[in-house]
C-alpha cells in the first residue's frame, strides 16, 4: 500500500480543505483561508494536507481556544487564548495575517503571539494570506510536520525579501502535488462532517429528482 | 455646440446592477453573439484550426473510442471519447449516476497509445477515476434513446429523419456533467494561464463539447452503415448541422455562480459594455433597421419553435412571442430619423415589453453589432484583484452595506418563508442539494449562499459598535461574519458579481441562476424540468467539423428547423 495520493489538483485542494475546516467547526471565513493557505503551501511544492489535518484535529477536539484576545504595550501587538488555553494555528495565523496588515510595514511594531500550537504553521499561513507575508521576519524554526507549542514574534524591523524571481518560478511549476495518504486521510475525516446525510427527503432536493430517462 | 464633457455627460451608462442581476431577471437570460459558444466558433473560424477525426475505432454496435484533434497553430487539444453498453437501469442525467453511454476528457496535446488506456482504465468511472494534468476537461452523456434510434432505423432503411422528429428532441446525446479546471485531479485552469486560444472561461469545456457533437453525428452515420451496407444512407448535411448536443443542468452550476464574484462581474459588465457601446452608437438609423429586419423573421422563427412541457416556462414563451412581434411591427412601422436607432428600441422595448422580451432584445440589440462587441467575449475571464482589506473601519463597511446592500432590508428573515431552504453538499457524490430546512436535516451544514441574510445579521452586529473599529479588529470577536465582509468588499469593487436577492425563500427558483450562466455560455432553448434543473441545447445550426472555415461563424444565434422533409 503506497504511502501517497493524488496528484490532487489546487483546485481540489482548495475545495477539500475549505470544507474540511468548516466540517472541522471553522467559520466559513476562516474555512476560506485554510483554503488559500493550502493552495499556497503547495505552490511552495509542500504537501499541506498532514500539518492542516493535526491542526483541524484540535478545533475539531477544542483542545485549542479559536478565540484570541488582542493587547497592545509599546508597539507591540500580543495574541493570546482568551481561555489561557493554547491557541489554535489556525486561528492565530488568520488573525495575525489581519494584524499585520494594521501594522502596516512599521518597523517600530511587532506582533507576538503566546502559547501557540504550531509557530511555524502560523508563520506559512502569515505567508500565504498577508500581502507583506513574505517580506516579514518570523522566528519559529520547528519543524512544520512535528509541531511543538510555543511562542511566535512576527517583526518587519529586519526585512529580507525573498527572491522573487525563484518564487515566482516556484509558484509556476507547481499545478498539482502528491499528498501522504495519511494526511489526505486526515483532511477527507473532517471533509466528511461537512455533508448532508443522504435520505429520501434529500434525494428529492436534487436536481433530476424522481426523473426517468425516457426521451 | 456641446462640449466634450456635455457629450460625455450624456452618454447613456451601464445599467445599476441591482436593477439587472435579480433572479427574476437573470432567469429570463438569452445567449449572445458574446457568449463562451458563439466565441470559440469565431475564433476556430477566424484562426484558422485544423479540426481532424484522428481516431475512429467504433464496432458496428457503437462501441468503441474516438479521438478528435483541434489545432490551434501553436497547440493541439484532442477530445478522447469512450462509447458504452449501458443497461437501461442505469439510465439517469443526474450527478449520482454511475454509468453513462458515453465518456469523454479534453486531452492537452495528442494522446499517445499509453494515454488513451490510462484513460480507458479511468474516463468511464468519472468521478471514480483519477486523471492528470494532461487532462483539461472530463465529461460524460447519454443518448436521446427515441432520436437515436429512430434516426439509425431511418438511415439504416435508406432514409432522412423526419425533420419534425429531429426538431423535437434537437440532439443525439445529452451530456450530463462537463468538468473542468482541476476536477478528479485534471488540471487545475491555471495550469493553462496565458493560453489565449482557450483563456476565455469555459472555452476548454466548450472545445470538448463542440468535438463531442461532432462525434454523435460521425457515430450514427457509422452505426448505420456498418449494420446495414447495403441500404443505409448518410444523414443529410442540413440535419447534422440542425443537430447540437444537449445538456441536463443541475444545481452545481449556482454554488460556481456564488463562489467566483469576480468572474461574473467580468461577464456581466462586459455584457453591459456591449449593450453601452450599443446604445450609444450613433447610425444611419435606415442600415440600422435594414439590419434588424434581416435578422427578425429567423429569430421569431427560431422562438416559434421553441416548445417545451414546463407550463410556467411555455406562458413565458407565449408572452415572449407575442411582445417579438408586437416589437416586430412596431420596428417595421417606425420611420424613425434618429441616429440612436439602438438605443431608441432599446427604450421601446424597457417600457413596452415583458421582462423575457426585453431580454431577448438585448441580445437582439448586440446580435446586430458584432464588430462593435466581438472584442470584449475575449475579455470573459476572472480579474485579478484584492479582496480583502483588514484595515478597513466599520464605517467604510457601512457605507459598502448603504450603497450595494440595501435591498436586504426589505426582507424579513424572521419569517419562516423567507428562510425557508438551504444549499448543501449531500454526502451521495458530493451532489449539491436545494433543501427545506423544515424536510430535511442538515440545516447547520448549509452552504454560505445565504448571503442576504448574513448581511442583514452582519448590519445588526456593527449597527451600535463605534464606526472606527477595523475590520481586523471585529473580526477578531466575530469570525463568524469573515465570509460576508469578504464578499462585501469584493463587491464593492465588483458589483456585477452578486445575486441582488434571497437566495433562500420558498419562492426561490434556482433555475434562474442556471439560465443565467447558461445563457453566457451560449446555450438555447431552455427547457425547465423542475425548479431545479433544466435541459438545453448547445450548438444547435452551428457550422459543423469540416465546414467551419469555409462558413459565417455567426449564423447560428437563432436556430431553425431547416426546410427538408417535414
Amino acid at each position: 500500500m503506497t504511502d501517497t495520493f493524488g496528484p490532487v489538483s489546487l483546485s481540489e485542494l482548495m475545495f477539500f480543505t475549505s470544507r474540511a475546516a468548516f466540517g472541522a467547526g471553522c467559520s466559513y471565513g476562516i474555512a476560506e483561508d485554510v483554503a488559500t493557505a493550502a493552495v499556497w503551501f503547495a505552490k511552495q511544492g509542500i504537501d499541506p494536507t498532514g500539518p492542516l489535518a493535526r491542526a483541524l484535529d484540535t478545533v475539531f477536539d477544542s483542545p485549542s481556544s479559536t478565540e484570541l484576545q488582542k493587547s497592545e504595550l509599546e508597539g507591540q501587538i500580543k495574541l493570546s487564548a482568551k481561555s489561557g488555553s493554547v491557541t489554535s494555528a489556525i486561528y492565530a495565523g488568520v488573525i495575525a495575517s489581519d494584524q499585520l496588515a494594521l501594522i502596516n510595514g512599521d518597523k517600530n511594531r511587532a506582533i507576538r503571539i503566546e502559547n501557540v500550537e504550531s509557530p511555524a504553521l502560523v508563520e506559512a499561513f502569515i505567508k500565504a494570506l498577508s500581502p507583506i507575508g513574505t517580506l516579514v521576519k518570523l522566528s519559529a524554526s520547528e519543524d512544520i510536520n512535528n509541531p511543538q507549542t510555543g511562542d511566535l514574534t512576527i517583526s518587519t524591523d529586519q526585512v529580507v525579501e525573498l527572491n522573487k524571481s525563484q518564487t515566482h518560478t516556484s509558484l509556476n511549476d507547481h499545478h498539482n502535488i502528491l499528498v501522504s495518504q495519511s494526511g489526505w486521510d486526515g483532511i477527507l475525516k473532517h471533509f466528511k462532517n461537512s455533508l448532508v446525510e443522504a435520505t429520501e427527503a434529500s434525494r428529492l432536493s436534487g436536481a433530476g429528482a424522481g426523473l426517468v430517462d425516457t426521451d | 455646440m456641446a462640449t466634450e464633457q456635455q457629450k460625455a455627460s450624456k452618454r447613456i451608462g451601464k445599467r445599476p446592477a441591482a436593477e439587472i442581476l435579480t433572479l427574476k431577471k437573470m432567469g429570463t437570460s438569452f445567449s449572445s453573439r458574446l457568449s463562451f459558444m458563439r466565441n470559440l466558433i469565431r475564433k476556430i473560424h477566424t484562426q484558422k484550426w485544423k479540426l481532424e477525426r484522428r481516431e475512429f475505432n467504433i464496432n458496428s454496435d457503437g462501441f468503441g473510442h474516438a479521438v478528435y484533434t483541434a489545432h490551434t497553430g501553436e497547440r493541439a487539444y484532442s477530445l478522447v471519447v469512450f462509447t458504452h453498453d449501458l443497461p437501461p437501469e442505469k439510465r439517469t442525467d443526474r450527478v449520482i449516476a454511475e454509468a453513462w453511454d458515453a465518456t469523454f476528457n479534453l486531452f492537452d496535446g495528442i494522446p499517445s497509445g499509453d494515454d488513451i488506456e490510462r484513460l480507458s482504465q479511468n474516463t468511464p468511472k468519472q468521478e471514480a477515476g483519477r486523471f492528470s494534468q494532461k487532462e483539461l476537461v472530463l465529461g460524460r452523456a447519454n443518448k436521446s434513446l427515441r432520436m437515436f434510434a429512430t434516426m439509425l432505423e431511418c438511415l439504416k432503411a435508406g432514409q432522412q429523419p423526419n425533420i419534425d422528429d429531429v426538431a423535437a428532441v434537437g440532439y443525439l446525446m445529452r451530456t450530463t456533467a462537463v468538468y473542468g479546471s482541476g476536477k478528479f485531479g485534471c488540471a487545475d485552469r491555471s495550469a493553462t494561464d496565458g493560453r489565449a486560444e482557450i483563456q476565455s472561461s469555459f472555452h476548454a469545456e466548450m472545445l470538448a463539447v463542440y468535438l463531442f457533437r461532432s462525434f454523435t453525428i460521425d457515430l450514427i452515420d457509422h452505426i448505420a452503415k456498418t449494420q446495414a451496407p447495403d441500404t443505409a444512407v448518410a444523414l443529410d448535411d442540413t440535419i447534422k448541422r440542425f443537430l447540437g448536443i444537449g445538456n441536463s443542468t443541475g444545481l452545481g452550476m449556482a454554488p460556481f455562480l456564488l463562489k467566483h464574484s469576480k468572474l461574473m462581474h467580468q461577464w456581466v459588465n462586459l455584457k453591459e459594455e456591449a449593450l453601452c457601446r450599443c446604445r450609444n452608437q450613433s447610425v444611419n438609423p435606415s442600415a440600422a433597421k435594414s439590419k434588424l429586419q434581416t435578422l427578425m423573421p429567423v429569430a421569431l422563427r427560431h422562438l416559434d419553435q421553441w416548445n417545451v412541457e414546463d407550463q410556467t416556462q411555455t406562458s413565458d414563451i407565449l408572452k415572449l412571442r407575442s411582445d417579438i412581434h408586437t416589437f416586430n411591427h412596431w420596428i417595421n412601422g417606425n420611420d424613425t430619423a434618429s441616429n440612436q436607432y439602438w438605443n431608441d428600441i432599446y427604450i421601446f422595448a424597457a417600457n413596452n415589453l415583458c421582462i423575457e422580451a426585453l431580454s431577448f432584445i438585448e441580445s437582439l440589440i448586440i446580435e446586430c453589432n458584432g464588430d462593435l462587441v466581438d472584442e470584449l467575449a475575449d475579455q470573459m475571464f476572472e480579474a485579478q484583484g484584492k479582496d480583502f482589506d483588514p484595515t478597513m473601519s466599520l464605517s467604510q463597511i457601512q457605507d459598502f452595506l448603504h450603497t450595494h446592500y440595501a435591498w436586504v432590508d426589505d426582507i424579513d428573515f424572521a419569517t419562516d418563508s423567507n428562510n425557508a431552504m438551504f444549499w448543501y453538499y449531500s454526502e451521495e457524490k458530493l451532489e449539491p442539494r436545494f433543501g427545506s430546512r423544515a424536510e430535511v436535516p442538515g440545516a447547520e451544514l448549509e452552504m454560505p449562499l445565504a448571503i442576504a441574510r448574513d448581511v442583514v445579521a452582519l448590519k445588526a452586529a456593527i449597527k451600535d459598535l463605534n464606526q472606527e473599529i477595523t475590520v481586523a479588529d471585529f473580526l477578531m470577536e466575530h469570525d463568524e461574519f469573515r465570509h460576508v465582509v469578504r464578499r462585501i468588499q469584493t463587491v464593492a469593487n465588483y458589483p456585477y458579481g452578486e445575486v441582488y436577492d434571497n437566495l433562500i425563500s420558498d419562492e426561490t427558483r434556482p433555475i434562474d441562476l442556471l439560465r443565467f450562466k447558461l445563457a453566457f455560455f451560449g446555450a438555447n432553448k431552455f427547457d425547465p424540468k423542475s425548479s431545479l434543473w433544466t435541459r438545453i441545447n448547445m450548438y444547435q445550426g452551428a457550422p459543423l467539423l469540416d465546414e467551419i472555415l469555409d462558413v459565417n461563424p455567426d449564423s447560428w444565434a437563432y436556430p431553425v428547423k431547416p426546410e427538408v422533409n417535414s
